[in-house]
């Protein structure tokens, strides 16, 4: 039908070019000529676009033939939304408002809603599917009187600002200007062509009112709850204290613990020479040996000495049990001396200090030296002790021994000073 | 050795004993009264050290021994309650043992298992009287989860869904704005839908590119100078889908001015006097994403009808938007067809009966409105006029086929007169339901018309 009436326009087309006067003729063929110039303005023209114009140009004034792949096309003229003189807005519906397009009917609506009453049951939200499908659709209905009648209206504020009122609700209405060019665009579906009917220049934005002033309680709600995106938690680490400053003091902490390491250490190291005064003291009794030319000087130091060797080397008693009994003859003769020189114990007394004062400047670095004096004096000692045994040994009594025991500790003190004194006496000399 | 034990000659170490004190210690006679020792500072210490060995009544008067209550373990509670008879309470007194919230009997329906929600939705209905706070998602959740369980019962609904109406009724001087109470309604406008466009597709191209000109036209600098982005080419313009190798997009075409002015009246006006077919130009391609709506309503377009002289008559038709696009610049150098059209010519023509009678039915199938009956007859006659058609080529004939067709409309319309008055009663929906600005624009023959026709 439609091919068969475009051919019948066509047909009519002809008659009245035919009909038309020469002059008519001539002006259709300069409205073609400004149709190409144009195109030539308005298109991105290539070479091949500007080769082929220019063969359209040149072929015009020739003969009537229509531009080079040019689409013949007859379309309804379907009406328009909106004529020149009225205001057009674009509105976005949310998802809590509904409209129905088909009037309403109570009976129809009654049976659909008891159809739904069994499905309601297994929602758990089924008291807001109710009022969105009571309260939050738009409707219509024919009146008594033919009219259409609505439930839903538009109301424009004096402030100029709009709201959309569906029954006893008011929802807020933002009124927004599109700044980017929007069409409304009729499709033509056998003609393969999309044909611009108007345009919007502003667009409607729905949003829920808060309050409502009707007597009960009726807020909008959404229709179906967003379903909420699982939100990413991180991971948060408290920290009550500076880091920082809890590494300088574990390294603070590690460095005390190292010094408090050297200070053992170092006690321990003057244990040590503690220890080796004492073979100092023995380097000092080596002093002896070059002058032991006088007789009574080296009989007071030996007997000192061997007082000294049976105090440390008791557990080496085995050794030298053949020198025992030559230490006892020797306290028999020192108990004389004691005796004789008792005034001058103080004296004494003032040279030991200062003995101990020279032995103390002495060096650590001769304790081995005088450990190997020691020896090969005591072994001198030995040898000059068994004569001076057996001089004493005739002219002993019973009643001498039994003094010589109970003043044996005693007499060992007398002996060592007075071989003190008399090396101070050598010196003087 | 022997060398350092020859430097020291002599060695001499004097004494310097201190004497003792040439007298006796002072002793000071310090007082010590023996009264002191009886003071409570003196003992205060004894006291503290010591426990006070004091054990008067560990029970405090409830001895735990329930043994010595007569008859607690019968039952006999009468000992923890005290006799109020012989008390005389003053009336203010009296007045204060009553229960709170009064005898319990509440008009609120509610539920089951009832959520601790409502409990704040309470305190926040009462609030929102007043007009100043704005509800919480949560709370306005729950009060519509009250709101619809009250409307259990089908009567309910249809008896809420018929207020809905007659409130719109109501003037519209009693309307309060919700969260400004100073403002006042100026003017209201129904929302109904718009149900001559039932039938056709409508899609929605936004372009997120400049369509001003690029040229230095006289017109194109008149447009700037008032401000107009667009000009009236761009309101008639025609977009064709195109494909080259595999890539879809829109091709734009555009009219002269001239042309548009012509297609504007045009579209206004049927019968005017212009010179067909237009001619558009290929301007630019376009890259387009589709959105399909998926209920068919989510977008609409709202024209506004006002009748100045009748208010209550003004109305707010919308129309459903099929889908919506967003068209982006295409690159020059983007592949082009072969078959590429550079110019339409657009004829616009009535429509067709084929076309009037999809509308009618699509009419029938969206709003419900005109008669099914008539529609079927329309489409069987149809298909027997094709019939004939095809059988018969001649040009002669055609004006004889339509000639029949009235006739047998002639003879419906005789034999059924109650189709008839149902029609009539059709007409007079259809009419009233545009506004007068409406039907000043309506330029195509409407069923009206046609019934017109028909009679005649």
């Amino acid at each position: 039908m439609s091919d068969s009436k475009e051919d019948i326009r066509n047909g009519q087309e002809e008659d009245d070019l035919f009909s038309e006067n020469e002059d008519n003729h001539t002006s259709q063929q300069d409205e073609l000529i400004n149709g190409h110039i144009e195109n030539d303005s308005e298109t991105a023209v290539s070479d091949d676009g500007l080769f082929s114009n220019t063969e359209e140009a040149t072929e015009a004034p020739e003969a009537d033939v229509p531009v080079k792949k040019v689409l013949e096309v007859a379309v309804p003229n379907f009406k328009s939304p909106a004529s020149a003189s009225n205001d057009v807005f674009h509105a976005h519906i949310p998802n809590f408002l509904s409209v129905e397009q088909t009037p309403y009917d109570p009976e129809q609506y009654a049976a659909e809603a008891e159809a739904d009453a069994a499905l309601l049951e297994h929602d758990a939200h089924w008291g807001q599917r109710i009022k969105h499908k009571v309260d939050n659709t738009v409707r219509w209905r024919l009146g008594p009187s033919g009219s259409y009648q609505s439930n839903a209206q538009i109301v424009q504020w004096s402030d100029g600002s709009y709201s959309l009122r569906i029954g006893n609700d008011i929802y807020d209405t933002q009124n927004k200007l599109i700044s980017q060019p929007t069409f409304v665009t009729a499709s033509h579906e056998a003609q393969h062509l999309l044909r611009v009917q108007t345009s919007f220049k502003s667009s409607f934005t729905f949003l829920p009112s808060a309050i409502n002033t009707a007597t009960r309680s009726k807020l909008p709600s959404m229709r179906l709850t967003t379903v909420q995106v699982p939100s990413r938690s991180v991971q948060e680490i408290i920290i009550e204290k500076d880091p920082e400053l809890l590494k300088r003091q574990a390294e603070k902490y590690e460095e005390e613990r190292s010094r408090a390491r050297r200070r053992l250490e170092k006690r321990k190291q003057l244990n040590n020479y503690q220890n080796g005064t004492g073979e100092e003291e023995e380097d000092y009794s080596s002093f002896y040996g070059p002058r032991s030319t006088y007789s009574e000087q080296n009989e007071i130091i030996d007997s000192d000495r061997m007082d000294r060797l049976k105090r440390i080397k008791q557990e080496g008693a085995g050794q030298y049990r053949g020198y025992n009994k030559d230490l006892e003859e020797n306290e028999e003769d020192d108990l004389g001396d004691f005796i004789a020189e008792e005034e001058e114990e103080e004296e004494q007394e003032e040279e030991q200090e200062e003995d101990e004062e020279d032995e103390e400047e002495v060096g650590a670095g001769s304790d081995i030296k005088g450990f190997d004096a020691d020896k090969e004096a005591s072994v001198a000692r030995a040898t000059i002790n068994k004569y001076e045994d057996d001089e004493v040994i005739p002219s002993a009594v019973e009643t001498d021994r039994s003094e010589t025991v109970t003043e044996t500790s005693v007499g060992d003190g007398s002996v060592q000073r007075r071989v003190k004194r008399r090396i101070v006496e050598s010196d003087s000399e | 050795m022997e060398n350092r034990r020859q430097d020291y000659i002599l060695r001499v170490r004097y004494h310097n004993p201190l004497p003792p004190p040439p007298f006796p210690p002072k002793l000071i006679n310090i007082p010590n009264p023996v009264k002191q020792y009886a003071l409570p500072n003196f003992v205060s210490t004894l006291v503290q050290e010591k426990k006070i060995p004091i054990e008067n009544d560990i029970e405090l008067g409830m001895p735990l021994d329930l043994a010595g209550i007569t008859g607690f373990f019968e039952g006999d509670t009468s000992w923890m309650h005290s006799d109020l008879s012989s008390v005389n309470l003053d009336p203010i007194d009296r007045s204060l043992l009553k229960v709170a919230g009064g005898s319990g009997s509440t008009h609120l329906e509610v539920p089951f298992l009832r959520r601790t929600e409502y409990i704040s939705s309470e305190v926040a209905r009462a609030a929102s009287n007043r007009g100043n706070l704005r509800l919480t998602a949560s709370t306005s959740k729950a009060l519509a989860e009250q709101r619809g369980r009250s409307l259990r019962e089908v009567p309910k609904q249809l008896e809420a869904i018929n207020e809905s109406f007659d409130v719109v009724q109501q003037p519209l001087e009693q309307l309060k704005h919700p969260t400004k109470p100073d403002l006042k309604p100026v003017s209201a406008w129904n929302l109904l839908p718009n149900t001559s466009m039932a039938g056709i597709q409508h899609l929605m191209l936004r372009v997120a590119d400049d369509l001003s000109e690029r040229s230095h036209s006289y017109s194109s600098l008149v447009n700037l100078q008032e401000g107009h982005n667009l000009t009236k080419r761009h309101e008639v313009a025609l977009f064709m889908p195109s494909s080259a190798e595999g890539e879809e997009f829109l091709s734009y075409y555009l009219p002269s001015e001239e042309t548009a002015e012509e297609i504007q009246a045009k579209v206004n006006d049927a019968s005017a006097d212009v010179h067909e077919p237009f001619v558009y130009n290929h301007f630019r391609n376009f890259d387009a994403s589709m959105h399909v709506n998926s209920t068919g309503l989510e977008d609409l377009c709202l024209t506004f009808h006002t009748d100045k002289d009748h208010p209550e008559a003004n109305q707010v038709l919308y129309t459903p938007i099929y889908a919506r696009s967003t068209l982006k610049r295409r690159h020059v150098r983007a592949p082009v067809s072969l078959d590429a059209v550079d110019g339409i010519e657009l004829s616009l023509r009535d429509l067709n009966d084929e076309e009037s009678l999809q509308l009618k039915r699509a009419r029938y199938d969206t709003f419900g409105l005109g008669n099914i009956k008539d529609l079927e007859e329309e489409e069987e006659k149809l298909r027997s006029v094709e019939g004939s058609l095809n059988e018969e080529l001649s040009e002669e004939e055609k004006p004889a086929e339509s000639r029949e067709q009235l006739e047998s409309a002639e003879q419906t319309n005789g034999v059924k007169p109650e189709t008839q008055a149902q029609n009539m009663s059709a007409s007079e929906s259809q009419a009233n339901s545009p506004a007068p600005p409406v039907e000043e624009g309506n330029t195509q023959p409407s069923p009206v018309e046609q019934l017109q026709n028909e009679e005649d």
